[in-house]
């Protein structure tokens, strides 16, 4: 069945992938096991294929559809068990003034499924909102997306806030985005910068290395 | 003083022959907002006086070698009835869609352009900046790709989504939105445009190439025919981002005149562009508007042009560009230290050194 699930993914069948998941509790399989074997493993090989070029993002976006509608049948189960201790908190967003999320999203999905819990805060995100969700969930990570030269200095506007809120040192904030670059996100006094999905979790799981030290 | 204007100098480098000096180019219509003293953005983008004299400004401040009209990229799906949102001090973007439902792909239609929304006001001051430049630096408008418009009209996931859900439905709209940019781009020419500028998006990292042939580049290709048949001007292809299909586009167009890209952040280099496409494509890059333009010194900019023109240059068919539109945040004395490189090293016949 967890087979079959996986199977639902890769191949974007969103009414099965409920019924499977459905299916699957019902024979008493573990929630935490149909999440893992099945819907993340899913999608982490659509992420394989997305990273070696063999698909576009139309399959990746039908794949995190999909995943996410086992996810809405799957979620009450978690909550009843102990969830898996997620790797570390994020905190992410399109900065205000830009409401470019397609990127953003696929950054999120990344994450996800190398086992963050990630706080969505949508597009057009002002540094207070940053600030707040982040102060809320108690993020180790905020991570900002700018799609435009115009909007890409309101990360700055964060890094400051975060400054001022007092809780800088207690997050790293990595930036990414097309206009944005390293030098950029060391100009701002952000920790990091990630070109694209892969990079991203492996300055995201750098990051949380260096503050577990 | 200079041997040539600069319509000549771009007319001399679109025929590959060896002007007075590189031509240089860059553009910034936030820039040019504030240059006119118009702060609020949206207040500029209404008005063709307002446009026309902003360009106008950036020229007498800057005294490049071509202007360039692009504004914004929610022209189309404005006029198509998009929500747009817009903001004092930045570009406006789509925050609502009109095709909701799978049947309203169908119910597009070729629009009027100079009826709907903000068209005709670019088309008017196209007309009042080429009456104002009188043939003396050309104007060239620009705008986005069929396929990005579209996906604009219907949310960018969403859109994605049907490439692999719905593809008929996609392509009987692509052909629409095709139609409607070539006509709005179309009366730019016949309001005195002297260049088009397509902005492809370069699809790499986005779509698979063959979803980028189906989808993509066959509506550019299309545009690009539609445009040349009827205004006989030069079309430069603009691409974005880092992995853009440039070889798979160029294969796959109607000849174009000017390849511009982001050879600084990009899979393709100046010098590589300069020995696959340099004699039959001008190339307009070198630049790097993220990082030297913006954050570097006049001597960064400099040396990064002086490298850039040795590369490039000679033999003709270079312009002296960044890859993509600058930041109003770019320093002025990074700017003029373009042109001063250009009046510096770019004298043809370029030397070796």
């Amino acid at each position: 069945m967890l087979e079959k699930i996986r199977e639902d993914i890769l191949n974007y069948r969103r009414e099965e992938t409920k019924k499977n998941v459905c299916k699957a509790l019902n024979e008493g399989l573990l929630p935490s096991e149909i999440l893992e074997k099945g819907l993340l493993g899913g999608l982490k090989a659509v992420i394989e294929e997305y990273n070696k070029d063999e698909i576009g993002l139309p399959e990746v976006v039908l794949a995190t559809w999909t995943f996410r509608e086992g996810m809405e049948v799957l979620e009450p189960f978690l909550k009843n068990l102990e969830k898996a201790k997620p790797k570390g908190i994020i905190v992410i967003g399109t900065v205000e003034g830009d409401i470019h999320d397609l990127g953003k999203n696929i950054i999120k999905t990344f994450l996800t499924v190398s086992g963050y819990e990630v706080y969505d805060l949508g597009v057009d995100v002002s540094a207070k909102e940053f600030v707040s969700k982040a102060k809320e969930s108690n993020a180790n990570i905020v991570a900002m997306s700018a799609l435009m030269t115009t909007t890409m200095f309101n990360m700055e506007k964060v890094v400051e806030a975060l400054k001022e809120s007092g809780i800088r040192d207690k997050v790293k904030i990595i930036i990414g985005g097309g206009p944005t670059n390293l030098d950029f996100s060391k100009r701002i006094g952000a920790d990091g910068y990630a070109r694209e999905g892969k990079e991203a979790i492996e300055v995201v799981d750098k990051l949380m290395s260096e503050m577990r030290r | 003083m200079e041997r040539m204007s600069s319509y000549q100098r771009v007319q001399a480098t679109l025929n590959h022959e060896e002007p007075d000096r590189v031509p240089v180019h860059f553009f910034c219509s936030l820039k040019s907002a504030s240059l006119l003293g118009i702060n609020n953005y949206q207040e500029y983008l209404q008005k063709p006086e307002y446009i026309s004299q902003g360009e106008l400004s950036f020229y007498n401040k800057f005294h490049l070698d071509s202007l360039l009209v692009f504004t914004d990229l929610c022209i189309v799906p404005e006029a198509y009835g998009c929500k747009v949102r817009y903001y004092t001090n930045n570009s406006p973007s789509v925050a609502g869609h009109i095709i909701n439902e799978l049947e309203d792909y169908e119910k597009l239609e070729v629009l009027d352009p100079l009826k709907g929304g903000r068209m005709p006001t670019i088309i008017k001051a196209t007309e009042l900046l080429t009456k104002k430049m009188k043939k003396k630096v050309p104007v060239t408008v620009g705008y986005m790709h069929p396929l990005g418009t579209l996906l604009d009209l219907r949310g960018r996931e969403r859109g994605l989504a049907d490439i692999i859900l719905h593809p008929a439905l996609l392509h009987k709209a692509l052909e629409t939105v095709t139609q409607t940019i070539a006509e709005f781009l179309k009366e730019c020419a016949y309001a005195g445009a002297d260049g088009l500028f397509i902005a492809p998006g370069g699809y790499g990292g986005v779509l698979t190439q063959e979803q980028a042939l189906k989808f993509g580049i066959k509506y550019d290709a299309k545009l690009i025919e539609i445009l040349k048949k009827e205004t006989g001007l030069h079309v430069t292809a603009h691409f974005c981002g880092r992995k853009p299909f440039i070889d798979l586009c160029l294969r796959e167009y109607p000849p174009i005149e000017i390849l511009s890209w982001w050879d600084k952040g990009s899979n393709l280099s100046l010098s590589e562009a300069k020995k696959k496409y340099g004699d039959k494509i001008c190339l307009s890059s070198g630049l790097d508007q993220n990082k030297t333009l913006l954050f570097g010194s006049p001597v960064d900019v400099e040396m990064e042009a002086k490298e850039a023109i040795k590369i490039a240059a000679k033999g003709g068919g270079y312009i002296l560009a960044p890859g993509c539109e600058i930041s109003h945040r770019t320093p002025d004395e990074n700017l003029f230290a373009i042109l001063e490189a250009a009046r510096k090293y770019g004298n043809y016949p370029i030397s070796d050194k």
